[in-house]
Formats: structure tokens, sequence, C-alpha cells
């Protein structure tokens, strides 16, 4: 009884990839909630896999707020003089 | 019509914010020849809406929304033109044998540093740059969109005509993908 209700909890390393990702987007269920935790104490790549995902969607919140850099190394000077020759053909 | 704008002002634009469009463009989508032409293309219609520019407003801001919706665009036409062929460019086997398991290869190993402030690192910055770049089409254009930020996924999902289902799969595929490369190229490189 044990073993099977086990059985029906445990999930496969892509599967627990998948709700690792989904507890990101979406609500997971309860049961769900509780085979992530099973799979993740039990398996040290999908914990990693965890940890990681969640540093990647930090890098992604910081990367789309990340605030101009000037960078005085772009010539640009090129591209205007061709811009304002577009605009004139207009 | 006559408005307090012409073609004199906008030139002046042009030479004012060119250089900051385009390193807007590049920080965003990673591409120098196509940011020239959204930059190109966002002065273009600005020449067409100066009519909606109001006076009282910053025209740096006024053009940058303008470029946004350029990037958005561009990223969103990708991702319909890939779509069809999405299933079939991104097999799972890259990752997971027969049975969900992680291949071993594939297997996440320990990263040895805090990520928590990698970005202000530049070489950082260029190898997660170049990690994107190098994602197939469809997903790196999910996570280019992700990066400008202005719409919530299920807007972003409305638009393709994909489920959010669909959405989020393809964020993950992207980070299986994107935590590989920068596994191998950060932070084991050593």
């Amino acid at each position: 009884m044990m073993q099977k209700l086990m059985m029906r909890m445990m999930l496969s390393c892509q599967k627990a990839t998948e709700l690792t990702e989904k507890r990101h987007h979406a609500h997971l269920s309860t049961k769900q909630h509780i085979q992530l935790y099973l799979h993740t104490s039990m398996c040290s790549a999908c914990k990693e896999y965890q940890k990681q995902s969640a540093a990647l969607e930090q890098l992604f919140r910081v990367k789309e707020k990340m605030e101009l850099q000037p960078d005085s190394k772009l010539d640009t000077r090129q591209l205007e003089e061709k811009i304002i020759k577009k605009l004139k053909e207009k | 019509m006559q408005n307090s704008f012409d073609k004199s002002d906008l030139t002046n634009w042009v030479k004012s914010y060119t250089q900051e469009l385009f390193a807007w463009a590049i920080q965003k989508t990673g591409d120098r020849q196509l940011s020239e032409d959204l930059v190109q293309d966002t002065f273009l219609i600005a020449a067409e809406k100066i009519t909606t520019f109001k006076k009282d407003s910053q025209p740096k801001t006024w053009l940058i929304g303008i470029l946004k919706n350029k990037i958005a665009d561009h990223y969103r036409k990708v991702m319909r033109k890939n779509q069809v062929f999405n299933d079939a460019s991104d097999p799972f086997s890259l990752f997971f044998n027969s049975h969900g398991s992680w291949i071993k290869s594939a297997m996440p190993q320990m990263w040895d540093n805090e990520p928590a402030h990698l970005l202000d690192n530049p070489t950082f910055n260029k190898t997660l740059d170049g990690c994107i770049e190098n994602l197939p089409k469809m997903m790196g254009a999910c996570i280019r969109l992700k990066f400008l930020a202005e719409k919530k996924a299920q807007l972003i999902c409305q638009e393709l005509g994909i489920t959010d289902t669909n959405y989020w799969q393809l964020i993950r595929r992207a980070k299986l993908h994107l935590r590989s490369c920068l596994e191998t190229n950060w932070f084991n490189s050593n």
C-alpha cells in the first residue's frame, strides 16, 4: 500500500524540472508540491537544477531592469548619417 | 498640416539620441546589425508619428517607447515563424533519457559561485549573451521578449496564440539550454 502510494508520488527528473519551471510561472497543486519536494530531497541533480533555475530567473530579472550603460565605444556617426539620409528621402 | 515639429527637429534627435537608442537595442537584442535596423525604423516611424508627440514629453522616452515596440514586434515575428518547427528542433533527448532521467553528461553540476552579482561582470554578461544567442530561435525570442518586461507572460501567449503551458515549457527548454551552456562556458570552464 505504502509502496504503491510512493510509486504514484514519484516523479521522473524530466517531470521534476517541469514542475520546477511551472512553479515560477503558475500555481502548483498540493500534490505537485509534495511530489517535487520528495523528488528533490532524494535527487541531487534536480535539487541543483532547482537552485540554478531560480538563479537564472534572478539573472533575467536583473537583465530586464538593467539601466543603460553608456558605452563610449559605440561609434554611431555612420548610422546617424544613414538615418538622416533616409529621413530626407521620405 | 502644420505642427510644431519639423524635419530639422528630427534630424537633431537623430544626432542626440542615436547612440543611446543603439546601445539600448544592443543590450536587449545582443545583435548589432539588427539593432541598426531597429533604430533606423524607430526614427522612420517617429517621422510618421511626429504629430502625436506631446510637446511636454521627453523625446528620448518617446523614442525608446517606439524602439521597444519594434523589438517586441521583431521577436513576436520570429516566434510565429518558428512555431511549427518547435518540437522537431529541440529533442529532449539532449538532456533526458527515455525514462525521463538526466543523461549523465547533462546532469546539473554544482555552480561554484553565487550568481547574484554576476551581471556586474562584463565577461559574464558576454557569456550569457552568447548562450542566449545560441538558443534555438523560438526560445531565444521568448527569452528576449521576457527581457523587454513590458508585457506579462499571459499577454505574450495571447498574441502568439500559445497556451500558458506552452509558454513556460518554452522558457523551461530555454533554461535547460542556458544552464548547460553557462556551466560549460562559465562555471566549470577553468
